[in-house]
């Protein structure tokens, strides 16, 4: 996930001044750079349809296409546009708050409606263990622990492990202490770490803690 | 370093965000707990997953759709603000609202005006529906002038001078033209000078029309210029605003020839109206409400103030006879002509209405007097 950036190559914060002084193609870069990100961070918050998705990533981008004056150069770029992603995110949860229910009967995506749920991932993780690869099934159980986190860890596991945003942007991002960023993403690990061990990805004995 | 200390330091070890007396004790805890030690391995394993993860893609509709509206943004933000404001909807509403005010301010207040009378008869389709006569003037006789004065006055001049133009219109145009160079030498002179020069000018005419002009004699000397001079003013106008307007359109020429006519009418009404005010005065009621009529009569008609007084004047007169029906119509006329003298109207009907009872229960009275006297 390293972004590898030639010298000549603006940073973001360049580019989105840039933007700011009237060069869309700055934007363009900008876009391609993160649109990715962006797209994966919103379909991991908010488990939408692809096309949805898409809608509402192009939402984000708007905002940052309208909001581009209000873009202050001091601050990281990505911290800007993820607390806009995050937001937006959280804004549409809201709405759609009633229609989310969040079971484990569940499908684990949307665009495939004969996909497994989590006790078929239990089995098949189970015949599987020995080769512990990083299959169709792994990824699925990944994306359903994250999917399943609480909202709060959810996203500050997403920027962090995901987005690979460091801690000081997501606090800023998620309005709260670094603190309890850190804390946040400890409780994501453990509940992640906790469904793995349930689907016996990772060994159940000699989880006895040295008090 | 207990379990429950590392737990609180495990995203720091994770972050390599340990300082180095920490990160010595930790790994002396992972050294020795299996626990933690595994739960990092595990940690690990995670991201390994993680980075594993294929980003998604977006589709590039999305993404052209995007640099367009960053494009379309630049653009928008290019144009200078005059521009963007002038390309935008709302400018034809409020552009057109202005003009229609502008236009309502500046004309309409003479010619929408449809609620009184006289002043709408400026607008040109009214004077030329109501007023043929705007073109070949063809006033109403103010009483001691007849349309045989002016063609004798015609015919002599004509037979004297012919005129080398062939004037078009009718037969009355004609024959004043050639009447005004003889008759009218004052024709840029203000209606004040007229005034005085009245006299000669009627000397003048006697010289031709004989008998017929001498009624003029007998007026009082203030008496107002003749419609005869009127006539022969507004020809000459007539003829100097078709030179003007030789190349201008055929509603200029309509529109043009209408205003000078008014511009000599003016005179002439407000002459009339003095005369009537000052007949008045000097109690000469039969002779106001003559003056007054022919006012009202003539065509086109005066301006609406000149008609309010006339109509007041009129009112007046009548009620001082004491024939109140034609007096309450007067005032009624008054009403209609001016809005705004309502109130005033309204009081001076009704303080006619209570005259007129009183005189009829006196004229009762005295009658039913008369009877019993009779029968005694």
């Amino acid at each position: 996930m390293l972004r590898l950036k030639s010298e000549e190559e603006p940073t973001d914060e360049e580019a989105m001044v840039r933007f700011q002084q009237g060069d869309a193609g700055a934007f363009d870069l900008l876009l391609l750079r993160h649109s990715a990100g962006v797209l994966r961070f919103i379909m991991k918050m908010i488990r939408v349809q692809n096309a949805q998705a898409e809608d509402l990533l192009q939402e984000v981008f708007l905002k940052v296409i309208e909001g581009r004056k209000k873009y202050n150069s001091n601050r990281k770029f990505t911290t800007w546009l993820y607390t806009i992603a995050r937001n937006h995110c959280i804004d549409y949860l809201r709405i759609e708050e009633h229609r989310r229910h969040a079971s484990l009967d569940a499908p684990l995506s949307d665009e495939e409606n004969d996909s497994p749920v989590i006790l078929d991932i239990v089995r098949s993780v189970e015949r599987n263990q020995e080769e512990k690869a990083i299959d169709k099934e792994t990824h699925a159980l990944l994306n359903m622990a994250i999917v399943g986190l609480r909202e709060e860890y959810k996203e500050v596991f997403l920027l962090r492990e995901i987005e690979e945003l460091s801690l000081n942007e997501i606090a800023e991002i998620a309005g709260v202490p670094l603190s309890t960023v850190k804390s946040r993403l400890r409780y994501a690990y453990r509940d992640i770490r906790e469904i793995f061990i349930k689907a016996g990805y990772f060994d159940k004995e000699q989880r006895v803690k040295e008090v | 370093m207990d379990c429950k200390r590392f737990e609180e330091l495990l995203i720091d070890f994770i972050e390599n965000e340990l300082d180095s007396s920490e990160m010595q004790a930790v790994k002396k805890h992972l050294s020795i707990c299996s626990y933690c030690s595994r739960e990092v391995e595990e940690y690990k394993e995670i991201r390994r997953m993680l980075d594993e993860e294929i980003p998604f893609k977006l589709s590039s509709e999305a993404l052209a759709k995007l640099s367009k509206a960053a494009r379309d943004e630049v653009e928008r933000d290019k144009t200078p603000f005059w521009k963007r404001w002038f390309y935008s909807p709302i400018l034809v509403p409020v552009l057109s609202s202005a003009l229609a005010l502008f236009l309502w301010v500046s004309y309409g207040k003479d010619n929408l005006d449809l609620f009184s009378r006289g002043k709408n008869t400026y607008s040109t389709e009214v004077m030329a529906k109501k007023n043929p006569a705007a073109q070949e003037p063809n006033l109403p006789i103010a009483g001691e002038m007849a349309l045989e004065d002016l063609e004798l006055g015609q015919g002599r001049i004509l037979s004297k001078k012919p005129s080398p133009v062939i004037p078009k219109g009718s037969g009355v145009k004609g024959g004043i033209e050639a009447a005004a160079p003889a008759l009218a030498p004052s024709e840029e002179l203000p209606a004040k000078e007229l005034k005085e020069t009245d006299k000669t000018s009627d000397n003048k005419a006697e010289a031709f029309t004989g008998s017929v002009e001498s009624k003029h004699m007998n007026e009082p000397a203030l008496e107002p210029p003749t419609q005869k001079e009127f006539v022969k003013r507004e020809v000459l106008r007539e003829r100097q605003s078709e030179e003007k307007i030789v190349e201008g359109s055929r509603e200029d020429k309509q529109r043009i020839k209408e205003e000078e006519l008014y511009s000599n009418l003016g005179g002439f009404y407000q002459n009339k109206l003095d005369l009537a005010l000052k007949q008045q005065r000097e109690g000469n009621c039969e002779a106001s409400i003559k003056t007054n009529e022919e006012l009202l009569k003539t065509s086109p008609p005066p301006p609406n103030s000149v008609i309010e007084k006339a109509y007041l004047s009129l009112a007046e007169c009548y009620e001082k006879r004491g024939d109140w029906e034609r007096a309450i119509l007067n005032y009624q006329n008054l009403q209609k002509a001016a809005f705004e003298q309502a109130r005033f109207v309204e009081d001076k009907i009704e303080g006619i209405r209570q005259k007129a009872d009183l005189f009829k229960a006196k004229e009762l009275e005295s009658g039913s007097a008369e009877q019993n006297q009779k029968t005694e």
